[in-house]
């Protein structure tokens, strides 16, 4: 996504790596204006949330993929190995995402002191695992693979994560700020197939993934 | 799912916006006359509504009333095309909208409460003219059949009254308010449709659930659709000569049809089928399957329903399950707990459930938990015998009866993904776990403590688990990583609190259940094979011959 300058310009250094590492993946890309970048496809999505929070929860609507692995702006994709998220969803799971470093007394530090203690008492797990959503794959086939029959099968991929999405949606109108804390509410109530894969794929120093946190703010 | 209905004039009281407000009162869906970000769905009311949208690259369905000839039908195959989803009025518009793409036909929205049957006082009497009547807006296409309706004012007028609703018949015409049209209906003997094309029409179905006979164009919107029964009257569309002898045959028969079996034939009409069915295309559309569905596994409630699972072999495991068993009594009194051993603990245990003793670690008994806990617990928390719960725990059970299939603890941090899985004696099995997954870089999982629901994913996932541990039976941990992978759970991922080793650092926050690694072991050091073969068992004898000297924890 490209919402601003910072963002606009950390995309391009983000396409850069991309296009690198994984010469072959369709690459999209949702912005309010157009871009100067080519050889993607572009969204236009005007969003005047904070942090352009609602195009990124809307993802599931705007994506021309039936997977697709989301990237903020500020990530670097360092190796081939972004790849290894698509064969999972393959194998049938719903969303790959990475725990958040922010953990135990860090969790939701980012967030304003209403909505982390709110989250934290509505929240029925009261020891959430925070997640880092600023790099996920999803999946949205309709496909019913890993299920040895299907009786007791609720629905797919596609239906699971669109779910969730709803959910997410609904959490973030809450506060209408971060993403994380209504990630984890919405999380709760979805019952989704979530497979968890480690920093590497996303962290300051990530050897898959770099997160640089922070340099597409506005 | 966030539908918005886009329609230009959704206040008004024409057909389409009427349409509109039905959608977003019965379905709680949001009402616009544009396009908007924001929403799973935009539904064009209208498809030509596209052309004033046309910047919208949102999900967009479109309802398609009926196909003319000319620019307005090229406009009809385009938006066909470029929509998600089509719904047209009748079907026979779905043999060709079914070229573009997924496409149906809701039943349309009569609202019958509105339309209700004439009152017999109104009825025809012999001495009085039969009243005749058209109704809809006449447009100048054509398509309303206004000269077949002028030839028949001509060659029934002298014996009948025409009166029209709407604009543009070669009658007395007037604009009926919504409300007051069924008052128009109920003053006609008879309504003719004389339409070439039309999408319903409305009318039709407005004057049957009022009790009015028909005179309708056999091969128009929904026409096809309705039953031939006394009082339908169809007749070859456009055909004057066919028209004019279905009116006298409808006329010949005035006074003896029966209203209540005319109202009975369009009883399948209503807002709520509308609303359900155009829901329900949605639903299915957007998420795959139905959503109404999916949300249909009904899950009972965790007490009564739930037990909890413990493995002990050796002295030092039985010991630590005591322990263990009597945390359990305490913090989750009246939750049955079953003992898997070579003989009674009679520690507090509800269920003694026997196995061999035939691999040192009881990790085939522990992967047969789905198997040998009775069918009837249809939530099983297992626990390693060397963990003690320090609170209440029934959050583990809540979570499996919420949705969740498997719930379980992340490890610890020093174990904390899967590259760390290599130790001395387990570079084959890690190899080949970090293979089959593609990356080292994944999550691993603590076995101590998992709880889990029963179904058919579920039970397949610990056959998996048991085959898998069975190529090496070492630990369990990789085992569980390649079963889970290939066999995607709904899988809810806790933190520590619920699984604490007291071997490493604490980690923040309450802890719920500590886990006393190791003081369940029956042997000390490595053991470089199998869990169940002679060297594994020769280590247990030989540790149980220097009891007291060497610590199990000491060694690893």
């Amino acid at each position: 996504m490209a919402y601003g300058a910072p963002a606009l310009r950390e995309v391009g250094h983000s396409l850069l790596r991309l296009k690198k590492m994984a010469p072959d993946l369709p690459v999209a890309l949702i912005c309010d204006e157009p871009t100067p970048y080519t050889g993607i496809k572009q969204i236009y999505l005007k969003d005047r949330s904070y942090g352009a929070r609602w195009a990124k929860l809307n993802l599931d609507t705007l994506t021309p993929f039936e997977r697709t692995l989301y990237l903020d702006a500020d990530t670097r994709v360092m190796s081939r190995d972004i790849v290894q998220g698509f064969e999972i969803l393959k194998e049938g799971w719903d969303l790959v995402i990475v725990p958040s470093q922010n953990q135990g007394k860090d969790l939701f530090s980012h967030l304003d002191r209403t909505e982390r203690e709110e989250t934290l008492a509505s929240l029925w797990n009261p020891r959430p695992l925070q997640l880092q959503a600023g790099v996920m794959w999803f999946n949205l086939t309709t496909e019913t693979l890993g299920s040895p029959s299907a009786s007791g099968t609720p629905g797919t991929s596609k239906e699971r994560v669109h779910k969730f999405f709803e959910l997410w949606r609904a959490e973030w109108e809450k506060y209408e700020r971060h993403d994380q804390a209504a990630l984890i509410r919405a999380l709760e109530e979805s019952s989704l197939r979530i497979w968890l894969l480690g920093h590497e794929y996303n962290s300051r120093h990530g050897k898959v993934i770099e997160h640089l946190f922070g340099r597409a703010k506005l | 799912m966030k539908v918005v209905v886009v329609c230009q004039n959704y206040a008004k009281d024409r057909v389409l916006p009427r349409y509109a407000r039905y959608l977003a009162e019965g379905n709680g869906w949001d009402l616009s006359m544009r396009a908007l970000v924001g929403y799973d769905i935009n539904y064009y009311m209208a498809y030509f509504d596209h052309q004033k949208n046309k910047d919208f690259k949102g999900r967009v369905a479109a309802y398609f009333t009926h196909r003319e000839e000319g620019k307005k039908g090229d406009l009809y195959d385009q938006v066909a095309e470029k929509v998600w989803l089509r719904l047209a009025m009748n079907q026979g518009q779905l043999r060709h909208l079914r070229e573009s793409g997924p496409s149906i036909a809701p039943t349309l929205p009569l609202e019958r409460d509105t339309f209700t049957l004439r009152s017999s006082k109104t009825l025809l009497k012999d001495s009085e003219r039969p009243v005749l009547g058209f109704s809809g807006f006449v447009y100048g296409s054509g398509r309303k059949g206004e000269h077949l309706a002028n030839l028949l004012t001509q060659e029934f007028g002298k014996h009948a009254t025409f009166r029209a609703s709407g604009r543009g018949w070669p009658c007395i015409t007037k604009m009926y308010n919504w409300i007051y049209l069924p008052d128009f209906y109920k003053s006609l003997d008879l309504y003719i449709c004389t339409a070439s094309v039309e999408g319903g029409p409305m009318t039709t179905l407005e004057a049957l659930s009022t009790g009015i006979p028909v005179v309708i164009p056999e091969d128009v919107g929904i026409h096809p659709e309705l039953p031939d029964i006394p009082g339908i009257y169809k007749y070859q569309t456009g055909n004057y000569r066919s028209l004019s002898d279905a009116v006298d045959r409808a006329l010949a028969k005035l006074g003896k049809h029966n209203r209540a079996d005319l109202r009975e034939s369009v009883t399948k009409y209503s807002v709520e089928a509308f609303c359900e069915e155009t829901r329900t295309y949605f639903d299915e559309n957007l998420y795959g399957t139905s959503q109404v569905q999916a949300e249909a596994e009904v899950r009972p409630k965790w007490p009564g329903k739930s037990g909890i699972y413990l493995v002990a072999f050796g002295e030092q495991s039985r010991r630590c399950a005591e322990k263990c068993i009597a945390a359990c009594r305490q913090y989750l009194p009246g939750v049955p707990i079953a003992l898997c051993s070579n003989e009674p603990l009679d520690a507090g245990e509800d269920l003694y459930i026997f196995q061999k003793d035939k691999d040192i670690g009881g990790r085939i008994a522990k992967l047969k938990a789905y198997d040998l806990t009775p069918e009837d617990w249809e939530y099983v928390l297992y626990l390693d015998a060397d963990t003690e719960p320090v609170e209440d725990f029934s959050f583990l059970f809540e979570t499996l009866q919420k949705g969740w299939e498997v719930v379980i603890c992340k490890d610890m941090d020093r174990y904390s993904v899967a590259k760390l899985m290599m130790k001395g004696d387990n570079r084959p099995e890690s190899e080949a776990t970090w293979l089959l997954m593609g990356t080292d870089e994944t999550l691993q999982y603590n076995g101590g403590v998992f709880a889990f629901r029963r179904n058919d994913r579920v039970k397949h996932f610990f056959t998996l688990w048991q085959e898998e541990w069975q190529r090496w039976a070492q630990r369990d941990q990789g085992a569980l990583l390649r079963a889970l992978y290939t066999q995607p759970l709904k899988l809810f991922v806790l933190g520590n609190q619920w699984n604490a080793s007291d071997r490493y650092p604490a980690p923040v926050g309450k802890v719920a259940i500590w886990h006393h690694n190791v003081a369940a072991r029956r042997w000390a050091g490595k053991i470089r094979g199998r869990l169940d073969g002679t060297d594994a068992w020769s280590k247990v004898a030989e540790w149980e011959a220097s009891r007291g000297k060497v610590s199990p924890r000491g060694t690893i």
